[in-house]
């Protein structure tokens, strides 16, 4: 009660008072405070074999370069490089940007490009957020500014054949034997040999039969397909590109050969546009194992509709969906950073824990070797001419269809 | 086993045969004017653009787009030598090689400003059917592109032979300066060769259009083909652009079903090597003189 004595408010109490209104009131401004402007760095295969994929990831960094403005009001200039396709073009595309005095960098779609790019990364210690790039390589080099949304080769063929067993152990008549045609580049090779371990590992109750690799600038795939048939599988599991997945379905059809089941893991066809153009009708049923948007995701429709407002004639698929979800790490790291200096994004990057805004996966967080620990696939199918999810069941569109329809009854 | 065997033995035939048909503007062009045509494989995608487009857009049958990719592409061929190409004919082999390469990247440019790098699949029917020969499944699209292989090989021969014009064709091929020196109307000649040249290319490529999607970056992979296909059959050879395509054919075919497939294209060069040192003028080609 020292009130009765003295005044009840003397000077200390009045700087205290005054201190800590000016604390109060400067908080909110110092919490809202713009972060600074930040300059990111796209290498994508823009030009080339890969453009297809290439341009789709260009579309899905541009739109999710608005919407991290709007979300975090991160002003963020994107700088897009082209790697024209070639592995060893990554370098020479991260070194331009480094130059140009981008602050971080995104990329590369394609492993090798990935790893050459990563490469000047880390000697000019610029972080690099790599939206798509499945070897093991990209992480197991002890790279320290990489961090990878994307995950391993392995950790995608698991995850797929665990979907591809829940599938055939809940259905009547399950296939008895399965064949893979796969690529035989790195992409495919690596695929067919974690799928063979996985098959193992996992005892799925089907059969494998054989493995037939075939180039990946193969003109006609007749007669691979005409030995799948005649291995007696009852199962196609494929790891291809868009145009072999087309070539491959087209070949099923003409040789008049009906698997019951068409899967395809860490493969394309299914989740790309081209797909059904090439197809119709005939596309419906196959599946395949990628990632993807959360269908149910909080703002994953608004953002499809303004994609498909942006880009009339194109999908957002999971080339552009990876290429958008690297863009808001990197928004979210700089909003945390409260810099736009690369040493203090990587570090912010090191400590991220975002939920995913657009993309199917657990919290984003990166181990110690830039992997990310949540990445997740989902099952896709193709029904009436577009992809739908049908696994995991948490966030199915629709219970899978099985067998598939024979194709001369479509 | 036998059907599997008897299915790979047509396919080989009959992409063997496609393979021709994509040989055989090539052939024709350096069989009279002596000199290769790089720009080749642009023009066959050219033709595919075409084939796509007609489908795609207006609904027009394969064989009808062939027809109009092959006449737009002879009046372009025409052009194109009366314009540029024929300045080049007397010239060093290594300067008309960048001339055909420069066309080349040019005509995949302006595909590639026009269409962009997507690849565009065929919708035509064709790309699905077969006919079902017993056990034997024939591809209907592959069996057309042969067919009017066979059908273009005889008109043109039937040209060369019957023909004023192609007497005069054969005359130059010959012999260009005693052509000139009789009064052979050699630049007409030569344009309008390289404007056969160009058109068979167009008209394969909307041939093939439902077997392969249009896309800008093929032209090198077709380039390729042919040349594989002409050097072993044997440059300037109608019969021989079909049987070196035959012979490619099936050794991708039988190399797939009895090696791995991965080595198909391995195998194919590998082929065209032992040509090279047994037969150098290939199964078909005329003796240097």
């Amino acid at each position: 009660m020292t009130s009765l004595k003295g005044p009840l408010i003397n000077r200390r109490v009045a700087m205290k008072g005054a201190v800590g209104l000016a604390a109060a009131t400067m908080a909110p401004w110092v919490r809202a405070a713009a972060p600074p402007p930040v300059k990111v760095g796209a290498i994508m295969p823009s030009s080339g074999i890969l453009a297809f994929p290439g341009q789709s990831c260009v579309r899905g960094i541009d739109l999710g370069a608005k919407f991290a403005r709007e979300r975090y009001g991160v002003d963020m200039t994107v700088v897009h490089a082209d790697t024209q396709s070639k592995p060893e073009n990554g370098r020479i595309a991260a070194d331009s940007l480094i130059q140009q005095g981008c602050n971080v960098l995104i990329g590369a779609w394609d492993s090798g490009a990935t790893i050459s790019a990563l490469q000047a990364a880390e000697a000019a210690k610029i972080p690099m957020v790599v939206h798509i790039a499945s070897a093991n390589q990209v992480t197991s080099q002890g790279f320290t500014q990489v961090f990878r949304f994307y995950p391993p080769a392995a950790t995608i063929v698991r995850q797929s054949l665990a979907e591809m067993k829940a599938l055939v152990t809940s259905v009547n008549d399950p296939p008895k034997g399965a064949v893979v045609l796969h690529l035989s580049n790195t992409m495919g090779t690596s695929t067919a040999t974690s799928l063979d371990a996985a098959w193992k590992e996992l005892d799925l109750p089907v059969k494998l039969l054989e493995y037939i690799p075939y180039d990946e600038k193969a003109r006609d795939l007749s007669v691979e397909v005409a030995k799948a048939k005649a291995s007696g599988a009852d199962a196609l599991v494929s790891v291809t590109r868009v145009n072999d997945a087309i070539m491959i379905i087209r070949e099923c059809i003409k040789q008049a050969w009906n698997p019951k089941l068409i899967f395809s893991p860490n493969g394309n066809g299914v989740p790309d546009k081209a797909f059904y153009d090439a197809l119709g009708k005939y596309a419906d049923g196959a599946m395949s194992s990628n990632l993807w948007y959360n269908p149910k995701g909080e703002d994953a429709r608004t953002i499809v509709d303004r994609f498909q407002s942006t880009y009339a004639n194109e999908w957002l698929d999971a080339n552009s969906g990876c290429a958008f979800e690297a863009v808001q790490i990197v928004a979210d790291a700089v909003v945390r950073a409260r810099s736009a200096v690369s040493s203090e994004i990587c570090a912010a990057l090191k400590a991220t824990d975002l939920k995913p805004i657009l993309m199917y996966s657990g919290p984003i967080k990166f181990d110690a070797t830039g992997q990310n620990t949540g990445a997740a696939v989902t099952v896709l199918q193709a029904k009436e001419s577009k992809p739908h999810v049908v696994g995991p069941d948490a966030i199915a569109e629709y219970k899978a269809r099985y067998p598939l329809v024979p194709f001369e009854k479509r | 086993m036998l059907t599997l065997w008897g299915n790979v033995l047509a396919s080989g035939i009959l992409m063997g045969l496609v393979y021709g048909i994509i040989a055989l503007g090539l052939t024709i062009i350096f069989g009279v004017i002596r000199i290769v045509n790089f720009a080749h494989g642009a023009m066959v995608v050219f033709g595919l653009y075409v084939g796509y487009c007609a489908g795609a857009w207006w609904g027009i049958p394969t064989i009808v787009a062939a027809v109009g990719a092959g006449a737009l592409l002879f009046v372009f061929g025409y052009g194109l030598e009366t314009l540029v190409v024929k300045r080049f004919v007397t010239r060093p082999h290594h300067i008309q090689f960048i001339l055909f390469i420069g066309i080349s990247l040019v005509l995949s440019g302006a595909q590639l400003i026009a269409f962009g790098p997507d690849p565009r699949p065929s919708v035509s029917h064709l790309s699905f059917e077969t006919i079902a020969v017993g056990p034997i499944r024939l591809d209907l699209a592959r069996l057309q592109a042969a067919t009017v292989a066979a059908v273009m090989i005889l008109a043109l021969a039937g040209f060369l032979k019957y023909s004023t014009f192609g007497r005069f064709i054969r005359a130059a091929a010959d012999n260009r300066l005693g052509g000139l020196m009789v009064g052979l109307p050699i630049p007409k000649i030569y344009a309008t060769t390289f404007g056969i040249g160009a058109a068979c290319a167009g008209g394969a490529g909307a041939l093939i259009s439902p077997l392969f999607d249009a896309q800008p970056f093929l032209a090198v992979d077709f380039t390729l083909l042919a040349f594989v296909t002409v050097i072993v059959g044997g440059l300037g050879s109608f019969v021989g652009a079909l049987v070196g395509g035959l012979t490619i054919g099936l050794t991708e075919a039988f190399a797939a079903l009895l090696f791995a497939p991965s080595l198909k294209s391995a195998l194919s060069y590998g082929l065209l090597m032992i040509v090279l040192i047994v037969r150098p003028r290939g199964f078909f080609g005329a003796k240097e003189t």
